[in-house]
């Protein structure tokens, strides 16, 4: 990885202070307030409508919002943020390959006019930094849902990001798929010192890949180590009787009571 | 039926001319429409315009200018609604269409003039003007060239808005100037095409190019080629059959449209 780390794990990558949004007179994010470890996994969970998107778009700065976001340990520049979307939204017949959605992130020359050849040596350098070489001329909507993945997270890789947001990565994708995906997240992080912050439903990815946990409805509701994830406070985030329960592979699983 | 009788006739040389400024641009446009799902936005565009025509005529201007006004008009009066609204988009661009429509024939029918207004919805590329086809180049160069620089910022925001404003794109500034290019050629293809059928012009050659095409580039140099091949042989056609060229044009690119169709289905 060419990505130069400018952070020390064990400090703070990002302060929250008292952020609000409200979109269309409806308030999504009131006082919340958290801190986000440099060079390692933080999770955010919650329920459906929680707030989770609306906290990494506004530390995208694509939704207007109260309160203040600061980036610190970045020598006082506004870091690199890399943004992996939860999916894209096009229909199957769209004749788009995987080299040209990489092309488009890339160059901003119309991909009609050719691709210059340094341009395509970095789109297969980067579709191999996530595993996914060979899929250049696959159409997009051929690919499976963790293929795509790697495909977003080689293109969010590719402007060098010293934080790197995900937006539950591994929803639609097979056990095997999600296993491969995490472990590859795991690598590059930890190669490249990355801040990642990760949206996840599912509850075993975030106790067996996140060393930070953010428990999210509307406002900060629990924040910390993996053993923030008690009953009480998961109860207190979903308001449902949520438990952890061991999993066959060793990894606790969480499962709500009610539908074990 | 003599072969080459046409090319003595300087007005079906200015319509081809017209036609092969027109068509690519529609087929570059008509592109981004399909990935955007714009078709019924255009279409409310196009027929919108019958109310600048009913404008014009009632008072007393040239209908050319209170058309391209009404087109850019409600192109933009939909953007902006659809952007602050609950309702969905082909919720709030059916009450736009159908309200100006409405105006439209509501001052025609006041004013007793119906005369002039097939030119408008058939099209007459066929009577088009030195100054119209030089104008008519001008925007074309210049639309052409912005096609060029944001073809690939389009492409992106169009998967995911998001992702592209998140790569420092101002999505809604190039969604804002996206739709007011497509209302400048919608109007202006309407002289060539006639209002019922610009939004074909714009999706067919796009359509036919997505059976076909094996990557983004392919889909723009299809998409592109099937336009001027059915704008030629519909000028051409209406020559020969003495029927509008406009629709002409469109019953050739149909067709092309179902060899392609075709042509995926045994792949």
């Amino acid at each position: 990885m060419e990505t130069q780390s400018l952070t020390v794990p064990g400090e703070t990558a990002i302060e929250i202070v008292d952020l609000g949004v409200t979109i269309r007179k409806v308030e999504i994010l009131q006082e919340v307030s958290l801190s986000i470890p440099a060079g390692q996994t933080t999770s955010i969970i919650g329920p459906n409508g929680a707030g989770k998107t609306t906290l990494l778009l506004a530390l995208l700065g694509l939704v207007p919002y109260t309160g203040t976001i600061r980036y610190k340990n970045f020598e006082g520049r506004r870091p690199a943020i890399g943004y992996v979307p939860q999916r894209l939204e096009f229909e199957r017949g769209l004749p788009c390959t995987v080299e040209d959605l990489m092309t488009i992130g890339l160059s901003q020359k119309a991909l009609w006019l050719g691709k210059k050849s340094h341009i395509q040596a970095r789109v297969r350098d980067g579709l191999k930094k996530v595993g996914a070489s060979g899929l250049e001329s696959r159409f997009i909507g051929k690919l499976s849902g963790g293929e795509l993945q790697r495909v977003l997270l080689a293109m969010a890789l590719e402007g060098n990001p010293q934080i790197l947001l995900l937006d539950e990565p591994t929803a639609g994708i097979d056990a095997p798929g999600e296993q491969l995906f995490c472990d590859l997240l795991s690598d590059i992080q930890e190669q490249a010192r990355l801040t990642v912050i990760l949206i996840s439903h599912d509850l075993s990815v975030v106790s067996h890949h996140a060393q930070h946990v953010i428990c999210l409805n509307k406002t900060v509701c629990c924040s910390g180590g993996l053993n923030t994830l008690t009953e009480e406070n998961l109860l207190k985030t979903y308001g449902l009787h949520m438990q952890l329960y061991p999993h066959s592979h060793g990894h606790p699983l969480i499962h709500s009571k009610s539908n074990p | 039926m003599v072969p080459f009788e046409w090319a003595q006739f300087p007005f079906v040389w200015r319509a081809l001319g017209a036609m092969l400024i027109i068509a690519p641009l529609c087929a570059a446009l008509g592109v981004h429409v399909v990935n955007f799902r714009l078709a019924f936005f255009s279409d409310a565009i196009s027929h919108s315009t019958f109310a600048g025509v009913a404008l014009g005529i009632f008072l007393g201007v040239n209908p050319l200018f209170t058309l391209i006004g009404f087109g850019i008009l409600s192109g933009l009066a939909i953007t902006m609604v659809k952007g602050r609204s609950e309702l969905s988009s082909d919720t709030v661009i059916s009450v736009i269409l159908s309200a100006s429509v409405a105006l439209g024939i509501t001052v025609l029918y006041a004013q007793k003039e119906t005369r002039n207004l097939e030119a408008y919805l058939y099209g007459t590329v066929l009577a088009i003007s030195d100054g119209e086809l030089f104008l008519l180049l001008l925007l074309g160069i210049l639309v052409f060239l912005l096609m060029g620089i944001l073809f690939n910022r389009l492409v992106l925001i169009s998967l995911n808005s998001q992702l592209a404003a998140s790569r420092g794109m101002a999505v809604h500034a190039l969604e804002y100037g996206f739709s007011l290019i497509l209302a400048i050629v919608v109007t202006l293809s309407i002289r060539i095409i006639g209002l019922f059928l610009v939004t074909a012009m714009l999706v067919i050659p796009a359509a036919t190019a997505r059976n076909l095409a094996g990557g983004l580039a392919g889909l723009f140099w299809i998409a592109l080629n099937c336009a001027l091949l059915a704008g030629i042989l519909g000028i051409l056609g209406s020559f020969y059959l003495d029927t509008p060229a406009g629709a002409t044009t469109i019953l050739i690119g149909s067709l092309l449209f179902l060899f392609s169709w075709l042509k995926r289905r045994r792949d």
